[in-house]
């Protein structure tokens, strides 16, 4: 049984952090931010509004296109790295508020910006073993609650969103081989030291982004080439390239080291800002899955705190087109 | 173990700045080597650790954070620790 995306629908918060504003308060850079972080907006969850706030609105988004209905979902697994609360998983939270079934599995996945690749894997490897034939994957994240307003590094990139992508035996894409990698070596390269609302420690997130550029231009070509021979596809057969959104800069100068044309690489983030393990679908859902025609070899890669990165092609499947 | 020739810093340095920079191929001689990297040459956070990066991948060496503040403030000096780096 082959399993894959068939749709995928992403929901935002609704406040905004602008480019204007930023400077204004912090005297940031302004054409660094929009030309080389390449973002003019990112998205802030409300005080109150909580990664299942956000993950029950992008799973109600994906209903709404009646494509399948809570009571068929066979497999809930929300990738997170801010849920609150602490305990329980959210994904219990979400599978209740989304009315799925009892007997249907929910658990969280613990990454960030490698997340939806790992996410992608664990359910097409679990409803193929199981005979399930529709699962949602969704990530969310709320960032934002964890950012130092003034910190350079993290302030600006960062936006909040959610995303829930459908997998079905009817698929639109299906993914071949996975390639995974960990270095928890450079585990405190990007960090949140403490639990929110936890005393002592920084409580903010901080990223060392000398070591996550150097990371990047080292282990992401060689991951990516192993993902290509893996699953017998040359460089130039990739139709579209979906690197995590990590910034225009960062995108731009790996598509460049890795000689990929610029043209074949999607950037999709100048609205939102990097919303961790959502970059991916969510650029998937506006920028390739309405395609006519659709492309037929998408390569996408995440990689972040971990450090931790992953990549799989996307093939394309005439029964979901 | 090292290729690079004490002398060939200075032009490898050039080079990789213009890369990254190339309103850089306008400065020469006095002008590129007391250019602050940042104010004169126009390197910004992200285009700093590139460039860091590109000279730990070509010179085949480790440039500790803690060296970064002293020793990259203009070409010059940058091309001058760099040297001392390669070390031949």
């Amino acid at each position: 049984m082959e399993i894959g995306i068939r749709a995928i629908a992403h929901v935002l918060p609704k406040d905004r952090l602008t480019n204007a504003e930023l400077i204004r308060r912090h005297g940031f850079d302004g054409e660094f931010l929009a030309q080389k972080l390449g973002i003019e907006a990112r998205c802030r969850a409300a005080e109150t509004e909580t990664v299942s706030d956000l993950a029950v609105a992008a799973g109600g988004a994906l209903f709404k296109r009646g494509l399948t209905r809570p009571q068929d979902v066979g497999l809930l697994i929300l990738v997170t790295q801010t849920p609150e609360p602490l305990i329980p998983h959210s994904s219990a939270i979400v599978q209740a508020r989304l009315g799925l079934g009892k007997g249907t599995p929910a658990f969280d996945v613990g990454l960030g910006c490698s997340g939806f690749v790992y996410g992608l894997s664990i359910a097409v490897s679990f409803m193929r073993v199981q005979g399930i034939t529709t699962g949602l994957l969704v990530s969310a994240e709320t960032y934002s609650k964890i950012l130092d307003p003034a910190d350079r590094n993290t302030a600006p990139l960062f936006g909040d969103a959610a995303c829930a992508t459908l997998l079905t035996a009817e698929p639109r894409y299906v993914p071949g081989r996975f390639v995974f990698g960990t270095d928890g070596s450079q585990h405190d390269a990007l960090t949140a030291p403490r639990a929110k609302g936890a005393s002592g420690g920084d409580p903010y997130l901080r990223m060392n982004g000398r070591v996550i550029f150097n990371f990047m231009m080292t282990e992401i070509p060689a991951n990516i080439e192993s993902c290509l021979s893996g699953n017998g596809v040359a460089k130039e057969e990739v139709d579209l390239w979906v690197f995590h959104q990590a910034s225009r800069y960062l995108v731009e100068t790996l598509a460049a080291r890795m000689g990929i044309p610029l043209d074949k690489v999607i950037l999709d983030l100048s609205d939102v800002g990097n919303t961790v393990s959502s970059t991916i679908p969510i650029t998937l859902e506006r920028q390739v899955l309405n395609r006519t025609p659709l492309p037929r070899f998408v390569c996408i890669c995440g990689f972040g705190t971990g450090l931790s990165w992953a990549s799989t092609i996307l093939f394309l499947r005439e029964s979901g087109g | 173990m090292n290729a690079i020739g004490k002398g060939e810093v200075r032009a490898i340095l050039r080079d990789l700045v213009i890369e990254i920079k190339t309103s850089a191929r306008e400065l020469a001689g006095d002008r590129l080597e007391h250019a602050a990297l940042t104010k004169d040459i126009g390197l910004d956070s992200l285009d700093l650790i590139n460039l860091l990066f590109r000279c730990e991948e070509r010179f085949k060496c480790s440039i500790p954070a803690e060296d970064v503040d002293q020793n990259i403030l203009t070409f010059g000096k940058f091309a001058e620790y760099l040297e001392g780096k390669v070390g031949k």
